[in-house]
């Protein structure tokens, strides 16, 4: 389906430095520009020949671009390999990335595969806790077992008792036959039950949510055609004498009829303004950049109905987000306010969530803001939303690092967190995060807790007012952290929830520390 | 632990009573369990094992025969209709009067929390389902035996 090796993306930004448009290229490259232009969005695959032509006529490292390029899809590659699945010699370094640059297609049928067996995974361990928890299945245990005793103390009593006298042998008799005719209806009846509750037949299907995650992922979470339509509903709206909100509402009305009030009586606004806002954008977006949704939807392919309504759900939220915040404004606004999320926030009437989402889709080719990732955990630390284009690569399954702030945002609420975070691997990264707490009600009704948490290279941080004073050029103050423990091969993290990748002795230790340390 | 403490050391060895005893010296057993045909083996069993054996198929049928037949033993079923094994055992354990009766709880394997519960509340031994006979048996007499009512 998608292709997401990342070489679409450095042909597309090799050209942009070269100040070429899509036809001078192809030209250069003896092919079509439609062609090309599929391959800038990852719809073809770059050939041998072609990367041939390209590092002749550009002067390229074939070699570099070929490590270089897929490493989003390398490091999807390293998260899998950890995942204690491959119980073998370690997939190293090397392996993974030749197996990324040479073999693509096999890299991404492994991912589908890995994505698949997650599911199933799940799958089963929801299947076990219900059946666990069945009362159909406790109760027939009991009938089982009961059963399973008379045929057992029957059994043996013939056996030990071979002077019984003859009418009281047939009576013990009679009641083993009773016994196993009545256990031949009790397991009957137990696989009729399994079998009518059978194994959904979603089973090898990944959730909806992956789905479109992934989706989003392999258009790097930024849609050209999507902000345009933006572009032009926010065009269509001006002048807004009264505000954005009213405009919307306005437009809504003329466009259905329908006219959005407030409930209650007296009105009282259930929700703060910044999402009616982006709710009405996003009712808007999906009334009139209808086929720009859809040619999307159409170019993903089959999807379940479920992927499918959500995916045309979140694209409408990112025409809305572009129709309240709209590239080129936003953009310059970030810049001039050294991405301020706050007063970002002021000035375009948007949440904190809104707006460091915002700022992760800021890549138009030729015109990026920096480079940002995104993520959402919430207070248990199930990641809810993420995506990448800071380059740190965000584990797609299972836990982050404890040590990022996008948890620690918990600990101090409402206030941004700073951190420079240090990989591994020598990489680091500016993370902004705070937390926040969504009502839903009034007083008793349950709150949401979210942390929501952005970040850039630290060679993009002094362009963000958050780097002021943390010292970012040294790496005194950084925090040594990881992706995901599995990934992660620090032996001295004394916050480690799972084994290092190579599962060594230091796995050990740390279980051994955890099972005696001081409480 | 009681139970451990007063355990006689060799008690296997103890010569069976009975026989040239008088009747009123053979030790009671009362079974209780709802499915009547294990209600019918163990009945069998404990009257082969030469106990005076006494029957009840729910818990409040057990409770009645706890007053009005004194037994020594009451071999406890834990899902029973009305009252369940744990209610009785509780209720035994609450009079003074029945503190020398011993109980033996059974219930489905793999209910190692009702294992404890039964400890809990006072039961003596405790024997899954599905049992073996002569287990069942031997369990019996241990129970009796370790803890009888105490020598004159």
């Amino acid at each position: 389906m998608l292709n997401d090796t990342g070489f679409g993306n450095r042909i597309r930004r090799l050209r942009t430095r070269n100040r070429d448009t899509q036809a001078r290229m192809a030209g250069r490259l003896g092919i079509s520009a439609s062609y090309l232009n599929l391959i800038e969005n990852d719809r073809r695959p770059l050939t041998p020949a072609l990367l041939g032509r390209l590092a002749e006529a550009y002067g390229v490292d074939e070699q570099a671009f070929l490590a270089d390029a897929p490493a989003r899809l390398r490091a999807d590659l390293a998260e899998i390999a950890a995942d204690p699945l491959y119980p073998g010699p370690r997939l190293g370094e090397r392996d993974l990335t030749e197996l990324a640059a040479t073999l693509p297609a096999a890299a991404r049928a492994l991912q589908a595969l890995f994505r698949a067996y997650l599911s199933a995974r799940g799958e089963a361990r929801g299947l076990g806790e219900r059946l666990a928890g069945d009362p159909f299945l406790a109760a027939a245990r009991h009938r089982l077992l009961t059963r399973l005793t008379s045929v057992r103390s029957y059994s043996e009593i013939l056996r030990d008792n071979v002077d019984l006298a003859v009418s009281r042998r047939q009576r013990f008799v009679d009641v083993l036959v009773d016994e196993s005719e009545q256990l031949t209806d009790l397991v009957s009846e137990i696989f009729d039950y399994l079998a009518a509750e059978g194994t959904p037949a979603s089973a090898a299907q990944e959730s909806p949510t992956t789905a479109v995650a992934e989706l989003i992922r392999s258009h790097n979470n930024h849609f050209p055609d999507l902000e345009e339509a933006a572009d032009a509903v926010r065009e269509s709206l001006t002048p807004m004498p009264a505000g954005l909100h009213a405009a919307l509402v306005e437009a809504l009305h003329r466009a259905t009829g329908a006219v959005i009030e407030t409930a209650g009586d007296p009105p009282a606004p259930a929700l703060p303004l910044e999402t009616r806002t982006f709710q009405a954008a996003r009712g808007l977006a999906l009334l009139s950049c209808g086929p720009a949704i859809d040619r999307r939807l159409a170019e993903a392919g089959a999807l379940p109905a479920a992927a499918g309504a959500l995916y045309r759900h979140v694209l409408g939220g990112y025409v809305a987000a572009a129709v309240i915040m709209p590239y080129g404004l936003f953009r310059q606004a970030a810049a001039d306010l050294r991405y301020d999320l706050e007063l970002l926030q002021h000035r375009f009437g948007v949440s904190f969530e809104q707006a460091c989402h915002r700022l992760a889709t800021l890549q138009r080719p030729g015109a990026e803001g920096v480079p940002f990732h995104f993520v959402r955990v919430d207070i248990a630390g199930n990641v809810s939303k993420s995506f990448s284009a800071s380059g740190l690569n965000i584990p797609r399954h299972g836990g982050l690092c404890p040590r990022w702030n996008a948890h620690l945002a918990f600990l101090t609420p409402a206030q941004i967190d700073t951190q420079v975070a240090q990989l591994p691997d020598g990489a680091r990264y500016l993370f902004v995060a705070k937390a926040l707490s969504r009502a839903s009600g009034g007083h008793g009704a349950p709150r949401s807790h979210y942390a929501v948490a952005i970040g850039c290279d630290i060679s993009f941080a002094p362009r963000l007012v958050y780097a002021d004073g943390l010292g970012t050029d040294g790496s005194a103050f950084a925090v040594p952290v990881g992706l995901s423990c599995r990934q992660c091969p620090r032996p001295d993290c004394a916050q480690r929830a799972a084994p290092p990748p190579d599962g060594s002795i230091a796995g050990r230790t740390w279980s051994m520390t955890t099972a005696a340390g001081p409480q | 632990m009681i139970n451990d403490a007063e355990k006689a050391p060799g008690s296997d060895a103890v010569p069976p009573r009975g026989g040239e005893e008088a009747d009123d010296m053979t030790q009671r057993v009362l079974v209780v369990e709802d499915e009547p045909h294990i209600l019918d083996s163990l009945s069998f069993l404990m009257k082969q094992a030469g106990f005076d054996v006494r029957l009840a198929r729910d818990g409040d049928a057990a409770l009645r025969m706890v007053e009005s037949a004194a037994p020594d033993l009451v071999l406890l079923d834990i899902m029973l209709p009305r009252r369940d094994g744990f209610d009785v055992c509780r209720a035994i354990r609450a009079n003074p009067q029945w503190k020398d009766v011993r109980i033996v709880m059974l219930t489905a394997k793999g209910r190692e929390p009702d294992r404890r519960k039964g400890m809990q509340l006072g039961a003596d031994e405790y024997i899954t389902k599905p049992f073996s006979n002569r287990e069942i048996v031997a369990r019996v007499q241990k129970a009796l035996d370790g803890g009888g009512p105490p020598a004159g």
